[in-house]
C-alpha cells in the first residue's frame, strides 16, 4: 500500500510540472504587451514598467518560468498588482471557506447519492426505482445557479430558517457555519448526488447479476449485508470514478455558488481576478486547484488499492 | 481416484428414516409475455440422511431451476413457485419469510454451484467469505469463526490450510475455488448439501478429486446430497438413487443400480447409450435425435414423445402420468413394460 503511494506519487510529478507550465502560461495569453494590459486603463509608463519588472517580463521566458516555480515552491505566489497583498496570504485566508463547503457538499452527495443508487438497484422496477430515476434526471438538469436563487428564495427569504448569504468561518461558530453554508452545499452537492446515484444504481445492477451474491444469499447473509459487503463492494470502482470526478467538477461549481451566496472563497476571489486583471492572484488560484485535483486523483488511486486486492498486490 | 467401491453402506435405518429434504409436487414458473408458464413441473423427489440422489437431465431440463427453488434463490421478478411443498427436515419452504430462510440456508441446507470461478466474492479473503457464513449462524468469536475456516479448509483438502485463508479467490485454481465452496458450504455443519454440477467447469482429474472429496463428506457427514449432473457416469459414480429430469418434469425416478440395469423410460435408455464408456464400445455416438420442446411451451401429449423410438399414437394424446415400477421406481411413460436396454 505504501510502495502504491510513493508509485502514484512519483508518478504524478510530470503532471505538476506540466500543470505549473500551463498556470505559468497565463501570462503568455493576453494580447500584446502584457504588462500595458494589466496596468489597466490610461497607465503612466512608470506603472507598466513596475509591472514589467514584478512579473519578470523583462526576462527569457525560461527564466521568468523557473524564476517563478521556485517562489511558488516556496510558497511564494507573488503580489497582488491590485492591492500589493500577498497572494499566498490571500489564498490561504479565502481557502477555507472553499474546502469547509467543497468538502460538505461531496459528504452531502455521497450521503445521499450513493444509498439512492443502492436502493434503486436493490428494488429495481419498482416504483421507488422509478422516483428515484426522476429525482436523478431532475438534479443532473436543473442548473446550479437556478437550484440556487430557488433554495434562496425559499429556504432564506421565505421559511427564514437560513441566512441568504455570507459567511462565518467553522473555527468561529459551528451553528452559524452550519447555516450558512447549508443552502450552497445542497445547491453545489445536487449535481453530483444526482451522478452517483445514477452510475451506483448501473454499477449495483451489474454487480447484483454475478455468482458470488447468489453464493452469498445461499449462505444466508442477510440482504443488506449482501447489498453492500458483496454488492456495493464490488461495485465501488465505477462509484469512486465517478465521485472522484464530480469532486473535481464541484470545484467549478463553486467558483458560482460562492458568488450566489456571497461567500468570500477562492471562487470568488478567481473572479474578482480576473475582473481586476490580477495576473498573480489568477495564477495562484488555478494552481491551488490544480494541485487538488491533483490530490483528488492521487486519492482515488488509493482509493481503487484498497477496494481491489489485484491492484493493491502489484 | 475414483473408487466406486468406497462408499460406506448406510445403516438400514436410514431406509426407513424420514427424508430430510422432501419435495412434493414442485411447479416453478417463469414469465413469458407477462405470462406465468412452468419451467419445472409437478417435481416430487426426496433424501435421505447420507444419501445421494442424483437430478440428471439435459442442459435446460430444469435442474437448476428445482435446486434454486429449493434454496429460495428464485429471484422474485423472474420466476415463482406456483405450487407445491418443501420440506426440511419437516419444515416447509415453500412461503417461509426472507428471514426464516436465512436462518436455514448456510445452517441446515447449502448449495455448491457449477461456476467456481465467479461464485466467491473476489473483494473477500476465502477465509472472511467462511467467517461469515459461520458467524452469521453461530453466536462465536471471530477467532473461533476463523478456526473453524481454517478447518473446514484443511478438511476439504485445500493445502496448507492456515495460510490459505487468507488468500483471495484469484489466487485459488478452479478445482481449488470449489473445495472452498464446499468448505464454506460445510462450515456450518448443514443436513443438505444441494451440488448443481459442482465438477461440469473443471478439468477431468480434478472433475474425479472434487467427487471424491464430495463422496467422502457425504460419508463422514452423513450428508443428504442433493447431486445434480447431467452425465449418466457422474451419476453412476456417487448416487445412490436417481430422478431423471425431462422438460421440466421428472420422468424417471428408481434406485441407482435398478435404473442402470433396466431403465423404464426410453429417454433415460437414451441417456444410458450416449455414456461415454458405450460409445467407446460400440464405436458410435448414440445420442438422442432431436431436442426437447422449448421449456416453456407445453405439448399435448407426452414431451418425449417427438424423439422417442417407441412413440405409439396415444402417446401425443394425453400427458402421462407417473406409473409405478416395482417397490421405488416411477416413470413417466405410459408403456412402463418396454424391453429398455440398460447399461451393464
Ligand atoms: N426467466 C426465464 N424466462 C424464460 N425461460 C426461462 C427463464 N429462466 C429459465 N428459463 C428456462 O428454464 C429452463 C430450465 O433452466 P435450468 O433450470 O437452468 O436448466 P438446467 O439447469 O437443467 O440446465 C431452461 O430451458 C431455461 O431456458
Ligand atoms: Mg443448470
Amino acid at each position: 500500500m505504501a510502495g502504491l503511494l510513493v508509485n502514484r506519487i512519483l508518478r504524478s510529478v510530470p503532471l505538476v510540472l506540466l500543470i505549473t507550465l500551463g498556470v505559468y502560461g497565463l501570462v503568455f495569453l493576453i494580447p500584446g504587451d502584457p504588462a500595458a494590459t494589466l496596468a489597466g486603463d490610461n497607465p503612466t509608463p512608470e506603472q507598466i514598467a513596475h509591472i514589467r519588472q514584478s512579473l519578470g517580463l523583462d526576462r527569457p521566458a525560461v527564466e521568468q518560468y523557473l524564476g517563478w516555480l521556485l517562489d511558488a515552491v516556496r510558497g511564494q505566489l507573488g503580489q497582488s498588482l491590485y492591492t500589493g497583498a500577498d497572494v499566498t496570504g490571500m489564498i490561504l485566508d479565502r481557502f477555507g471557506v472553499t474546502a469547509w463547503l467543497s468538502v460538505l457538499a461531496v459528504l452531502v452527495a455521497v450521503v445521499i447519492g450513493i444509498p439512492a443508487g443502492v436502493l434503486a438497484a436493490a428494488a429495481r422496477g419498482s416504483w421507488i426505482d422509478r422516483a428515484i430515476t426522476v429525482a436523478v434526471t431532475a438534479g443532473i438538469a436543473i442548473p446550479g445557479f437556478w437550484l440556487g436563487l430557488m433554495l434562496i428564495i425559499v429556504f432564506a427569504l421565505q421559511a427564514g430558517v437560513f441566512p441568504a448569504g455570507g459567511y462565518t468561518p467553522i473555527s468561529e461558530d459551528f451553528g452559524e457555519w452550519l447555516l450558512h453554508v447549508t443552502l450552497p452545499a445542497v445547491t453545489l452537492a445536487a449535481a453530483p448526488a444526482a451522478e452517483l446515484a445514477r452510475h451506483t444504481r448501473s454499477a449495483m445492477l451489474g454487480v447484483l447479476e454475478q455468482d458470488y451474491i447468489r453464493s452469498a444469499r445461499a449462505k444466508g447473509v442477510a440482504e443488506w449485508a449482501v447489498l453492500i459487503r458483496h454488492g456495493l463492494k464490488n461495485a465501488a470502482g465505477p462509484v469512486i470514478t465517478v465521485l472522484s470526478f464530480q469532486a473535481a467538477l464541484l470545484l467549478g461549481g463553486s467558483v458560482i455558488v460562492e458568488q450566489i451566496f456571497g461567500m468570500p472563497g477562492l471562487g470568488s476571489l478567481a473572479i474578482q481576478a480576473v475582473h481586476d486583471k490580477d495576473l498573480p492572484v489568477l495564477q495562484g488560484v488555478v494552481l491551488v486547484a490544480a494541485l487538488i485535483v491533483m490530490i483528488i486523483n492521487l486519492l482515488t488511486d488509493l482509493a481503487y488499492g484498497f477496494l481491489n486486492p489485484k491492484v493493491r498486490a502489484v | 481416484m475414483i473408487t466406486n467401491g468406497s462408499r460406506v453402506e448406510q445403516p438400514a435405518m436410514n431406509e426407513t428414516s424420514a427424508p430430510v429434504l422432501a419435495v412434493e409436487d414442485l411447479t416453478v414458473e417463469v414469465p413469458v409475455d407477462r405470462i406465468w408458464r412452468p419451467v419445472v413441473e409437478q417435481v416430487s423427489f426426496s433424501v435421505r440422511k447420507g444419501e445421494t440422489l442424483g437430478l440428471v437431465g439435459e442442459s435446460g431440463s430444469g435442474k437448476t431451476m428445482t435446486s434454486l427453488a429449493v434454496m429460495g434463490l428464485l429471484s422474485r421478478n423472474s420466476a415463482r413457485i406456483a405450487h407445491g411443498s418443501i420440506r426440511l427436515t419437516g419444515q416447509e419452504l415453500v412461503g417461509a419469510g426472507r428471514r426464516q430462510l436465512d436462518q436455514l440456508r448456510g445452517d441446515r441446507i447449502a448449495m455448491i454451484f457449477q461456476e467456481p470461478m465467479t461464485s466467491l466474492n473476489p473483494s473477500m479473503k476465502i477465509g472472511e467469505q467462511i467467517v461469515e457464513a459461520v458467524r452469521r449462524h453461530r453466536p462465536v468469536s471471530r477467532a473461533e469463526a476463523r478456526r473453524r475456516a481454517v478447518e473446514v479448509l484443511d478438511l476439504v483438502g485445500v493445502p496448507s490450510a492456515a495460510s490459505r485463508v487468507n488468500s483471495y479467490p484469484h489466487e485459488f485454481s478452479g478445482g481449488m475455488r470449489q473445495r472452498a465452496m464446499i468448505a464454506m458450504s460445510l462450515a456450518c455443519d448443514p443436513d443438505v448439501l444441494i451440488a448443481d454440477e459442482p465438477t461440469t467447469a473443471l478439468d477431468v482429474t480434478i472433475q474425479a478429486q472434487i467427487l471424491d472429496l464430495l463422496r467422502q463428506m457425504r460419508d463422514e457427514l452423513g450428508l443428504a446430497l442433493l447431486f445434480i449432473t447431467h452425465s449418466m457416469g457422474v451419476v453412476a459414480d456417487i448416487c445412490d438413487r436417481v430422478a431423471v429430469m425431462y422438460h421440466g418434469q421428472v420422468v424417471e425416478q428408481a434406485d441407482a443400480d435398478d435404473l442402470f440395469e433396466r431403465p423404464r423410460h426410453p429417454y433415460t435408455e437414451g441417456l444410458l447409450r450416449a455414456m461415454p464408456t458405450l460409445v467407446v464400445r460400440e464405436g458410435r455416438l448414440p445420442l438422442i435425435p432431436g431436442r426437447p420442446p422449448q421449456a416453456t411451451m407445453r405439448p399435448t401429449g407426452c414431451a418425449f414423445s417427438p424423439r422417442c423410438p417407441y412413440r405409439i399414437a396415444a402417446c401425443t394424446e394425453v400427458p402421462p402420468a407417473l406409473f409405478s415400477t416395482g417397490d421405488t421406481g416411477v416413470t413417466r411413460c405410459i408403456r412402463p413394460g418396454l424391453p429398455l436396454q440398460g447399461a451393464t
